[in-house]
């Protein structure tokens, strides 16, 4: 069939066109499962996290990934880019400003300053010196004698020149002292008398003069003067001698009444509540420097002898002093601990126990300023406080030595002065 | 009594709240309208079916962000115009032309033509629906918009995110492409029908 349209070439029915795309698209249907898949790929959809730049409209991302462009631009520029940036400028201008100004001058414009920053070097002026006077010193007349006919006498003058400058500058030559050439007197003997002169006087002395002026040629080697002005001497700071710091520790007394020991029994011990004040003095404390007092970590147990001679009554003398440590809030009780042997009862003998001799040790903070204000001392105060105990046994009291073994608990305590 | 207007009010104010059910149902309604619509600007089966899938996939989550007091159909139909123009894009195989052998099928303009109409105006559908697979997507596009979704000029200005004298420059412009391609081909006594695999010359390509 060789039908052709008969529709003119240039123009086509809407009608036909629409009924053209009506027809075919009815000649084909989607699959039955679409529902199904879509469902599946929306709880994919729906499973993922969704990204936070999705959940922006598709403008506001535009504006969203600018707005962070801009503000990573602008930080790179405020932070390390700045002088990237700015070394980029002079780099560019370097290069077009000779070109630009080139091509001004060629065509006879005016050209303009740099646009960037030259380097200026600051000039000293030269201290203006006055011009050293030389001093008219007479020179020396004496008789020189003569050795030779047609002998010279040289006559050397020493100028000094003042005033003398006080400080120079490197580069001015002063000098310090001009060598004067003085005349020089030439005594002639006289041929006729073919006698040879035996002396000459000599002319008129000669007068030297000299002018001394700045860097001139007559300046002596090494004649060049510099002198420094001293600057202020450095001031030390004080120096702050450590802290001193003083304990005092009372003697503790511990009595044990003859009636508690009369029915102790032997290898008793007695035990008692020790009350112990130390006080910590410290001195040349700087008000910025902090000290702690520190005690000992742990207290030695002390030995308490009694002398053979303690009697009922006596006052037995420590010999050996207890080792302990205290602190300024230290109030924790000290406990004493007597032992008894058997047999040999103290009777009533009053026995003095040792005293706590705390060993604060300070540790100071770094100095902090050399000009620390000492302040002079700083005390403090521990006490301990406690009740004695009265222990069992059984002894008479006359015997002789004694042995009294005195624990007392560590404590621990940290002080501040003020 | 719900009007069909208030009727699809109501279901996108469900599918703006991520309402599946509503989803569901809103596909139903539409899915066959834009099946249609991507095949006759691939010609393809199967990339009508992935566009069909994208464009609800896309729709779902562009819901969050749909304004309801704007037209639904020219927002759907941008959809399905986005989603054809990248796929094809992507995979710009050649369509395959359906042959219209059942001039039965085909819907003439008027309704009670003669046999020698009816057998007048098959032709010339078959000289048209061969004339547009010569057409670049875009001209498909545009003429499936105008005659097939039936979109005025506001509606297509709407759906292409163009104006409207930028519409009525494509469409005068597709249809003049497509006049061309019949022209050309009935100087010929050639219908213009492409087999698969041909690499029939596009033409319209300075269409603004």
């Amino acid at each position: 069939m060789s039908a052709r349209p008969p529709f003119p070439p240039d123009s086509l029915p809407e009608d036909v066109i629409a009924a053209t795309l009506v027809a075919q698209a009815q000649r084909i249907t989607p699959r039955a499962d679409a529902l199904a898949r879509l469902n599946a790929r929306l709880d994919a959809v729906q499973a993922a996290p969704p990204s936070p730049v999705r959940l922006l409209p598709p403008r506001l991302r535009v504006h969203w990934i600018a707005a962070i462009a801009a503000a990573v631009v602008l930080l790179f520029l405020a932070t390390i880019g700045r002088p990237v940036a700015a070394g980029f400028v002079f780099g560019v201008q370097s290069v077009t400003y000779p070109v630009v100004t080139g091509f001004q001058r060629a065509v006879g414009l005016p050209t303009a300053s740099p646009p960037f920053a030259l380097p200026t070097i600051p000039t000293a002026t030269p201290p203006m010196l006055e011009t050293p006077t030389v001093p008219a010193t007479t020179p020396a007349t004496a008789a020189m004698p003569v050795t030779a006919s047609g002998a010279s006498v040289v006559v050397s003058t020493a100028v000094t020149t003042a005033p003398t400058p006080t400080a120079l500058s490197p580069l001015v030559e002063t000098p310090t002292s001009i060598a004067a050439t003085a005349a020089t007197a030439v005594g002639t003997p006289d041929p006729s008398s073919g006698t040879p002169a035996t002396s000459a006087t000599p002319a008129t002395p000669a007068l030297s003069s000299a002018t001394a002026t700045n860097g001139a040629g007559t300046t002596p080697a090494g004649g060049t003067s510099v002198s420094l002005i001293p600057s202020p001497p450095m001031t030390s700071p004080p120096i702050v001698p450590p802290p001193t710091i003083t304990t005092v520790a009372p003697p503790v007394i511990i009595v044990v009444h003859p009636e508690e020991l009369a029915n102790a029994t032997p290898g008793s011990t007695a035990s008692a509540m020790v009350t112990v004040t130390v006080t910590v003095t410290t001195t040349n404390m700087p008000t910025m420097m902090s000290a702690t007092v520190s005690p000992d970590a742990t207290r030695t147990p002390g030995t308490l002898s009694v002398p053979a001679s303690a009697s009922s009554g006596g006052t037995p003398s420590p010999v050996a002093p207890l080792s302990s440590s205290a602190s300024g809030t230290d109030t924790s009780p000290t406990t004493t601990v007597v032992t008894v042997p058997i047999g040999q009862g103290l009777g009533g003998a009053t026995a003095m126990p040792l005293a706590s001799t705390p060993r604060p040790t300070a540790t100071r903070a770094p100095m902090p300023a050399p000009t620390a204000t000492p302040v002079p001392t700083a005390s403090s105060k521990a006490t301990a406080t406690g009740a004695g105990k009265n222990g069992n046994g059984n002894g008479n009291g006359n015997s002789g030595n004694r042995n009294e073994t005195a624990t007392e608990s560590p404590d621990k305590a940290t002080k501040k002065p003020k | 009594m719900m009007s069909d207007a208030d009727d699809l009010a109501a279901l996108l104010w469900r599918c703006k709240d991520q309402d599946r059910a509503a989803f569901a149902v809103l596909f139903e309604r539409f899915h066959l309208r834009v099946f249609r619509s991507a095949w006759l600007i691939t010609r393809r089966d199967d990339a009508a079916d992935d566009i069909t899938q994208i464009v609800f996939v896309e729709l779902f989550s562009a819901f969050r962000t749909y304004n309801l007091d704007r037209p639904f159909l020219p927002w759907l139909y941008r959809i399905v115009h986005n989603v054809s123009m990248d796929y094809l894009r992507r995979d710009g195989r050649a369509g395959i032309v359906l042959p219209l052998d059942d001039a039965d099928t085909l819907l003439g303009a008027d309704p009670d033509p003669s046999p020698a109409e009816r057998v007048e105006q098959a032709e010339l559908q078959q000289a048209i629906w061969g004339a547009m697979e010569q057409l670049v997507p875009y001209q498909r596009a545009v003429l499936v918009l105008r005659y097939y979704a039936e979109l005025n000029e506001a509606e297509m200005a709407e759906t292409l995110q163009v104006r409207k004298g930028t519409v009525k420059s494509r469409l005068h412009r597709a249809q003049q492409a497509l006049a061309g391609v019949i022209r050309a081909a009935t100087s010929t006594s050639i219908l213009p029908f492409a087999t698969p695999g041909d690499a029939a010359p596009q033409i319209g390509r300075d269409a603004t």
